[in-house]
C-alpha cells in the first residue's frame, strides 16, 4: 500500500472523531432516559463557539474546551428540566434546538464579519490517527462507565424506570444531570472537532446544521451502543469524508454526494428497526416518559 | 427550599391565553438580552421591529401561510404525531408546481430577436427577460385555461406534499421509527432535491437562469393575484386558508374521525380496545398533513416568488423555514384550532421582526449586519417556544415553593 492510500484511509480521522464523539455523547445521554431533540442546535452552536473560541486563544484547543462548556450547559439545563418538571421532552429538545441555532448565528457570524481567518488542529497522518485513537478510548470508557460501573449501571435504572431506579435509592436528578453533563461534553467536543478537525473553513451562518442529526441517526442505528457505534460512525465518516470520491467515480451530482449521508441516516434507521437488532438493543423504556409522581416533592 | 409540583384537579382558569401571552413576554425579554449580549443589538431596535410587524401589511402573507401550516401541523399533533417536516414538504410543493406551471401549462416558442416584437404585445405571450444560450429569445405560451392550470398546481403539490410525509407515516406506523428524526432528517433530503432540481430538470433556458440555479419565471397568468400592491398576500393564498381553515375545523370537531384523532393523541389504548385500527390514523394524520404543506408550495411559488431559486446555504431555504416557525404557531395555539389563527398572527410579526430587525442592523457596530434574518427569527421564536413549553406546565400543574422547615 502506497502512503497515499494510507493517507486516504486515514484522512477520514477527524470526520469519525466528529460523529462518533457525538453520537455517542447523544446516545449516552438518551441512556438516562431523556429523549434528546436539542441534539443539532447545541452542535450547531458548538461549532459556532470552538471557531470564535480557538480564534481567540489562538490555539484550536481552547476551542474545544469552550464547546465542551457550553454544550454542558446545555446538557445540564435540558436534563434539570426534562426531570425536575413535568415537561415534554420532545417540545423542549426542539425549543432548544431553534434557541441553539440563532445563538450560533449570534455567536459567530459578528467575529466572521470582522476577522477572516481560522485556527483548526494541523492536519496530517499522525494527527488523524491520534483522533482515531482518542475517540475510540473514550468510546470504550463510555462503555465500560455504563456496562460496568455504579453510576453506569444508575443512568441504565434512571432510563428503564425512573420509579423503581428511585424508590431503590437511586437520586434520578442527580444520574440524568451527569449523564446531561458527560454525553453533552462529548457532543461540544465532536462539534468542535467537526470544525477545528474535520472542516476547518472560515465560518458561515448554519455551519455543523444538519450534522447533528446524522450523529443523531448514527447513534440511533447502533442501538445506543458505544462499541457497535464504532462500525455506524466510519460508515458514515467514509461517505462524508469521501463524496468527491463519489462524485467522481460515480459522476453523480454534488446535491445527490450531498444528500446520500441523511438518505443512509433513514436506511440505517429502517435497518436497525426490520433486523433482530432491535430486539437486542432496545431503547430505554423511559425514554421520552415523563419523570412525574402524583404530589411529590421535588 | 423544595418545589412542590402537583396536578392541578381543572385547568388553570384562562390558561389557554394567559400562558401563551405570558411565554411571549417573557420570550422576547430573553432574546433580546440575547441579542443584546452576544450581538450588541440595541433592545430598542429588537422592541421597534416587533412593534412596527405588528402592524405592517407586509406580514399578511406570512400569516395567510402560517394560519395554513398551522392548521396542517395541528392535524397530526392533536393525534400525538409530530411532523417537523413541514419545510421539505412545503419544497416537494414548490417543485411540483413549478414542474406543471413551468412545463406542463406552458411551451416555449424560440424566437430570433428581429421577430421578437411580434410577440411582446401579443396576448397570452409572456416573453422571458433574458435571450437563451443560442441568442434567441424565450416566449413562455399557455397550453391551457389558466384556471385549470392554477388548480393542477395545486392538486399535484397536494400530492407531493402528501407523499413526501407519507414516506415518515408508513416508517413510524409499521416500523416504529420516530417521526421527529426522520421527517427532519427528509427535509435536508428534499433541500438538495430541489437544488439538484433547480440546476437540473427544471433549470431555465436562458443566458441568466441556465446553470445558476434557478428557474423560468412563470407566466403572469399563472400567478396568483395580489390583495394590494402594499402587500405580497394574495386572493387565492386567502381563500385557500379559509377554505382549508374550515373544513380543518369541521373535520377535527364535528366527525368521528377527527375525534379518533384527538383520541391517538391523549389515549391510544382505547382506540386500540374499540378495535380501531390505530396505524392507518397515524399514516392518515401525517399524510393530511403534508398534503396541506404541500398547497403552501404553491402559495408560495406562485404567489410570491414565481421561479425556483438555489438554496445557497442550509439556513437560507426559499421557505425562510416557515415551516419550522409554524410548529410554534401550533404549540402557542395549545393545539386548539381555533387558537391557530391568533397563534399565527402573533408568530407572523415575530417572523416579520427577524425580517425588520434585520435590515435595520446596518448601524449596529461589531459585524452584526451580517446576521440573518432567518437566524434573528430562529432567536426571537427559540427564545419564546422554550419559555412556552416551560411555562405550560402551568396550566395543567401547580408548583409551589415550601421553606424548608416546616
Amino acid at each position: 500500500m502506497n502512503a497515499g492510500l494510507i493517507a486516504i484511509i486515514l484522512g477520514v480521522g477527524p470526520a469519525f472523531a466528529a460523529y462518533y464523539l457525538t453520537a455517542i455523547g447523544h446516545g449516552l445521554f438518551e441512556k438516562s432516559g431523556i429523549l434528546n431533540l436539542a441534539i443539532d442546535g447545541v452542535f450547531t452552536v458548538g461549532v459556532a463557539v470552538a471557531y470564535v473560541a480557538a480564534l481567540f486563544a489562538g490555539t484550536a484547543v481552547a476551542g474545544s474546551v469552550a464547546a465542551l462548556v457550553v454544550a454542558v450547559a446545555f446538557g445540564l439545563l435540558i436534563a434539570y428540566l426534562a426531570t425536575k418538571l413535568p415537561i415534554s421532552h420532545g417540545a423542549i429538545g426542539l425549543s432548544i434546538m431553534f434557541v441553539g441555532y440563532g445563538l450560533a448565528a449570534l455567536i459567530a457570524v459578528p467575529i466572521r464579519s470582522q476577522i477572516n481567518a481560522v485556527v483548526s488542529y494541523p492536519m496530517n497522518v499522525g494527527v488523524d490517527v491520534a483522533f482515531i485513537i482518542f475517540s475510540i478510548v473514550i468510546g470504550v470508557l463510555v462503555h465500560y462507565m455504563l456496562s460496568r460501573t455504579k453510576l453506569g449501571a444508575a443512568i441504565r435504572a434512571a432510563g428503564e424506570n425512573p420509579h423503581a431506579a428511585s424508590s431503590l435509592g437511586v437520586n434520578v436528578l442527580r444520574v440524568r444531570l451527569i449523564a446531561g453533563m458527560l454525553g453533552y461534553a462529548l457532543i461540544g467536543l465532536g462539534a468542535s472537532f467537526y470544525f477545528l478537525a474535520y472542516t476547518p473553513a472560515p465560518y458561515s451562518e448554519g455551519m455543523g446544521m444538519g450534522q447533528g442529526w446524522i450523529a443523531f441517526a448514527i447513534s440511533l442505528s447502533a442501538g445506543r451502543h458505544p462499541i457497535l457505534t464504532i462500525l455506524s460512525a466510519l460508515v458514515f465518516a467514509e461517505l462524508l469524508y469521501n463524496k468527491f470520491v463519489l462524485q467522481g467515480y460515480l459522476g453523480l451530482s454534488v446535491h445527490i454526494t450531498k444528500m446520500i449521508p441523511y438518505l443512509a441516516a433513514l436506511v440505517a434507521m429502517v435497518i436497525f428497526m426490520v433486523t433482530p437488532l432491535k430486539r437486542k438493543l432496545a431503547p430505554p423504556r423511559a425514554l421520552g416518559k415523563i419523570y412525574f409522581k402524583e404530589e411529590r416533592t421535588v | 427550599m423544595r418545589l412542590i409540583v402537583t396536578k392541578r384537579v381543572k385547568p388553570l382558569k384562562f390558561g389557554g391565553i394567559i400562558i401563551p401571552f405570558l411565554s411571549i413576554v417573557v420570550g422576547i425579554f430573553l432574546a433580546t438580552i440575547a441579542l443584546y449580549g452576544l450581538a450588541h443589538v440595541p433592545p430598542l431596535l429588537v422592541y421597534s421591529a416587533i412593534g412596527q410587524s405588528l402592524i405592517s401589511p407586509q406580514m399578511l402573507q406570512t400569516f395567510v401561510m402560517l394560519t395554513i401550516l398551522g392548521v396542517a401541523l395541528i392535524i397530526p399533533f392533536n393525534a400525538a404525531v409530530w411532523n417537523i417536516g413541514a419545510e421539505g414538504q412545503i419544497i416537494w410543493g414548490m417543485i411540483m408546481s413549478a414542474f406543471i406551471g413551468l412545463t406542463v401549462a406552458v411551451r416555449y416558442i424560440i424566437v430570433s430577436p428581429s421577430d421578437l416584437p411580434k410577440y411582446t404585445n401579443m396576448p397570452g405571450m409572456f416573453v422571458l427577460p433574458t435571450p437563451t444560450v443560442s441568442g434567441a429569445y424565450a416566449v413562455e405560451a399557455l397550453t391551457m385555461n389558466p384556471g385549470t392550470a392554477i388548480c393542477l398546481m395545486l392538486i399535484v403539490a397536494g400530492i407531493a406534499g402528501a407523499v413526501w410525509a407519507l414516506i415518515a407515516g408508513l416508517m413510524r406506523a409499521y416500523l416504529d421509527i420516530d417521526e421527529v428524526a426522520t421527517t427532519l432528517i427528509m427535509n435536508y433530503i428534499a433541500y438538495y432535491a430541489y437544488n439538484y432540481i433547480v440546476y437540473g430538470p427544471l433549470q431555465g433556458i436562458t443566458i441568466s437562469t441556465s446553470g445558476f440555479g434557478l428557474s423560468n419565471a412563470l407566466h403572469p397568468a399563472l400567478r396568483f393575484s395580489r390583495i394590494s400592491t402594499a402587500t405580497t398576500a394574495t386572493w387565492e393564498g386567502v381563500a385557500l386558508m379559509i377554505a382549508i381553515f374550515a373544513i380543518a375545523w369541521f373535520v377535527l370537531r364535528q366527525t368521528t374521525f377527527g375525534l379518533r384523532l384527538r383520541i391517538l393523541g391523549s389515549n391510544p389504548q382505547v382506540l386500540r380496545a374499540a378495535g380501531i385500527n390505530v396505524r392507518k390514523y397515524i399514516v392518515l394524520a401525517l399524510t393530511i398533513s403534508g398534503a396541506i404543506a404541500g398547497l403552501v408550495g404553491t402559495i408560495l411559488f406562485a404567489g410570491n416568488l414565481y421561479q425556483l431559486i438555489k438554496i445557497k446555504t442550509i439556513t437560507t431555504p426559499p421557505t425562510h423555514n416557515i415551516g419550522y416557525t409554524a410548529i410554534l404557531v401550533s404549540w402557542l395555539s395549545m393545539l386548539d384550532i381555533r387558537g391557530v389563527p391568533i397563534a399565527a398572527y402573533i408568530v407572523a410579526s415575530l417572523f416579520q421582526a427577524g425580517i425588520n430587525l434585520q435590515s435595520s442592523l446596518g448601524g449596529v457596530s461589531g459585524g452584526s449586519a451580517m446576521i440573518s434574518s432567518g437566524a434573528l427569527t430562529y432567536v426571537l421564536i427559540g427564545f419564546v417556544l422554550t419559555t412556552f413549553t416551560v411555562l405550560r406546565v402551568f396550566a395543567e400543574y401547580s408548583i409551589k415553593v415550601v421553606r424548608e422547615g416546616r
